[in-house]
């Protein structure tokens, strides 16, 4: 009876983690990459993972992969320990670090990269197909996936490594310094891509010491430095709690730059005013 | 828990897949793949080729100048010379000459010149030193030819023993058929410590080719791993593979991927040259023969029968060490590629690898020229060298089933060895980079993992 009183039984919003990593340190032998870090990340949302270079970023992102062991603390990933095999089909990773076999043709290397996810190869074709479309690699005048990896321009390359990491439809994608190198109009479609995953209900992590783009993708951040969490939370939460009150300004202002540099260079799908918070 | 094993074996598999094809396809495997059988056809058919081809220059035409006043140069030519006199390739045209002593020198002259102008390959001096079973002189284009000095020191022998029948008043006639008496071929065996090889010279050379051929191709398709492994630390992608499998799985893929390329180029190179032998005659009709009887010591009419008396147990045997010593090298190379941050670091941290494999290849022909001794049988038993050694002492002595059997079971043994300490070093060494690591660093990898 009393179930159907809704005013009486509380249900608080059911928040499940995409990573719940705690206490987590990993010591190398001179120095210290991460101490005592926990983090935890709400499934479907933006997550940045902030901080100055050397900070600890890519260290924490290959602990949550499991591709090195932490000394200390635990990682659950999706609901299940880091170090479950079956974890790394879900998850897509786009290194800090990009390089591809450099003699091996597009299609084969994404084969190749969707094998190991565990996707069948007609799955995996058609979905390939899907992303070179979609990211202007295969065009009427050109099938860039019929080129050699070392025929490509750097920016296509870092296109190709970001559709290996999404081409087996991961619910957890993981980029590290994705912006890094690429120019305006792809950073735009790498945006865009993001915010689709989200819409999708995926839950994506980045980590970038570039704050801006963190400010206009994420639902919320962490930011680290020297190996130590300084402060995590909603974007919302952590202006109000560190940045102080809200300030009324009125300004005036032209296009920016950017802007203006999307606008004549003519970046495909790209719709004004998309880099919001979503 | 068996779905999951048959997740890490698909993975595997597209890992084997990708290294295979991706080998298989470059322009470097389908050279060599072509050449391999193409060099080994080429040291059957060489010999034939140049020994055609010196004699179509110059015909084997040897001016024997007598100065004896005895007939001993009629006996000589007829001796080292054709039977019919009739020019044919590998026959010697004899052609005599007889002087008076005094007259020697101005034939030796005229002689000169012809061997100059090529109207002769060189000349015999018979004179009374000659008679008297002292010296014989030649000079000539072949005076470094052993087989050509034996044929005329054993025809001006055959001469004075013709002359000596003669003096002692046997028939004309009889003389004639005692020197046309040919010269048997001569079949060889060689007994050492261990008792009767059966391997004959032949057969020695071909275990050594074959030997050789095994050594290259570990070390060609040992540096392709190194430089692929390089290539994937160097370019990153290992972070990305090894985001998706284990490092475990990702070297095993490797080792297993190439073994099988180089296991193809085996299997190519074995049925070609089978074809190659099984079509001799249509390629070279009647030209082994000659050649065989051209050239006195090796024949490559011997070298083909060699070949062709290879038992196919051997063939499988060879292809079996060569599976297992490219694990086990394949391995080592890898972990070796795991460790380094370049391509010219990788040349420095590959010497202890290249150095096992050197010392194999340094004692190959030891190994054929005593194949029982205890050197060969114990390198035929170590891991790193039983690969090359085993098959080498197989084609050229009996070995032992059990021991042929210890072999490969100490070296599966090396292989697994290999592959463990491999993954242990492959697992750290693939996302360090920077400074090479030293060997107490090394350890503490293989602890680590």
């Amino acid at each position: 009876m009393y179930a159907h009183d809704h005013s009486i039984i509380y249900l608080p919003p059911m928040t499940t983690y995409a990573i719940d990593a705690r206490g987590v340190s990993k010591r190398y032998a001179d120095h210290v990459a991460v101490r005592d870090l926990s983090l935890a990340v709400p499934t479907g949302t933006v997550y940045g993972l902030l901080g100055p270079n050397g900070a600890g970023k890519t260290t924490t992102i290959r602990m949550i992969l499991n591709i090195i062991v932490p000394d200390a603390g635990s990682i659950t990933v999706l609901g299940r320990p880091s170090t479950d095999a079956h974890l790394t089909d879900r998850i897509g990773y786009l290194p800090e670090e990009r390089g591809l076999y450099r003699k091996m043709r597009v299609r084969d290397v994404l084969r190749f990269l969707a094998a190991l996810k565990g996707v069948d190869q007609a799955d995996a074709d058609r979905r390939i197909d899907r992303w070179l479309d979609r990211l202007s690699l295969r065009t009427p005048e050109r099938d860039w996936g019929t080129a050699r990896i070392e025929e490509l321009s750097r920016g296509m390359q870092q296109k190709v490594q970001f559709i290996g990491a999404l081409v087996h439809d991961p619910d957890l994608v993981i980029l590290d310094e994705p912006f890094s190198g690429l120019d305006p109009v792809n950073a735009q479609a790498l945006k865009d891509a993001v915010m689709e995953l989200r819409a999708a209900g995926k839950t994506v992590i980045f980590s970038t010491h570039i704050i801006e783009n963190a400010e206009s993708m994420c639902d919320a951040v962490c930011i680290i430095a020297h190996g130590e969490k300084v402060l995590d939370g909603t974007v919302a939460d952590v202006k109000t709690e560190f940045g102080g009150p809200p300030v009324e300004k009125v300004v005036l202002v032209q296009p920016s730059l950017h802007e203006i540099f999307l606008k004549r260079v003519g970046a495909t799908g790209v719709e004004p005013g998309m880099h919001g918070n979503g | 828990m068996a779905d999951r094993k048959n997740e890490s074996l698909h993975k595997l598999w597209a890992v084997i897949r990708r290294e295979y094809l991706e080998r298989v396809r470059t322009k470097w495997f389908i050279i060599g793949t072509v050449l391999g059988p193409l060099l080994l056809g080429l040291v059957v058919v060489l010999p034939v080729l140049v020994t055609r081809h010196d004699e179509r220059q110059t015909a084997n035409r040897v001016e024997i100048i007598d100065a004896t006043g005895t007939g001993l140069g009629r006996y000589v030519a007829q001796s080292i010379g054709a039977a019919d006199g009739a020019e044919r390739q590998g026959t010697t045209i004899a052609d005599v000459q007889t002087v008076a002593p005094g007259a020697l020198a101005a034939a030796r002259t005229n002689a000169t010149r012809d061997v100059t102008e090529r109207l002769a390959t060189g000349f015999v001096v018979l004179d009374s030193t000659t008679l008297h079973g002292d010296s014989v002189y030649y000079a000539g284009r072949r005076a470094d030819s052993r087989g050509e000095l034996t044929r005329i020191g054993d025809g001006v022998r055959a001469g004075l023993i013709a002359l000596e029948l003669q003096r002692r008043g046997v028939a004309t006639s009889a003389v004639d058929s005692v020197i046309a008496i040919p010269a048997p071929e001569l079949r060889t065996e060689t007994i050492n410590d261990a008792g009767r090889s059966t391997a004959s010279l032949a057969k020695s050379l071909l275990a050594g080719i074959v030997a050789f051929f095994l050594y290259m191709s570990i070390v060609l398709y040992g540096q392709s791993m190194l430089s692929g492994v390089i290539e994937e630390k160097m370019s990153r992608v290992a972070e990305i593979v090894i985001s998706s499998v284990s490092p475990d799985i990702l070297l095993a893929g490797k080792v297993i991927g190439v073994t099988a390329v180089g296991l193809t180029q085996q299997v190519i190179w074995v049925l070609g040259s089978v074809l190659m032998v099984a079509a001799r005659g249509y390629l070279f009709p009647g030209a082994t023969k000659a050649a065989a009887a051209a050239s006195g010591g090796l024949s490559s009419g011997a070298f083909l029968d060699a070949a062709i008396a290879i038992p196919w147990s051997w063939i499988i045997a060879v292809l079996l060490f060569f599976v297992l010593g490219f694990l086990f090298y394949g391995a080592l190379y890898a972990a070796v590629g795991a460790t380094v941050g370049s391509e010219q670091d990788a040349r420095q941290a590959a010497q202890p690898v290249v150095l096992l494999l050197v010392l194999t290849a340094v004692f190959i022909s030891p190994v054929l020229q005593n194949p029982g001794s205890k050197l060969a049988r114990t390198m035929s038993l170590l891991p790193f060298s039983s690969p090359i050694i085993m098959p080498l002492r197989m084609a050229t002595v009996d070995v032992s089933p059990w021991e042929v059997a210890a072999s490969i079971g100490i070296l599966v043994l090396g292989c697994a060895a290999a592959i463990w300490l491999a993954a242990r070093i492959y697992r750290v060494g693939l996302l360090m980079y920077g400074k090479r690591p030293s060997l107490g660093e090394l350890r503490r990898w293989i602890a680590s993992a």
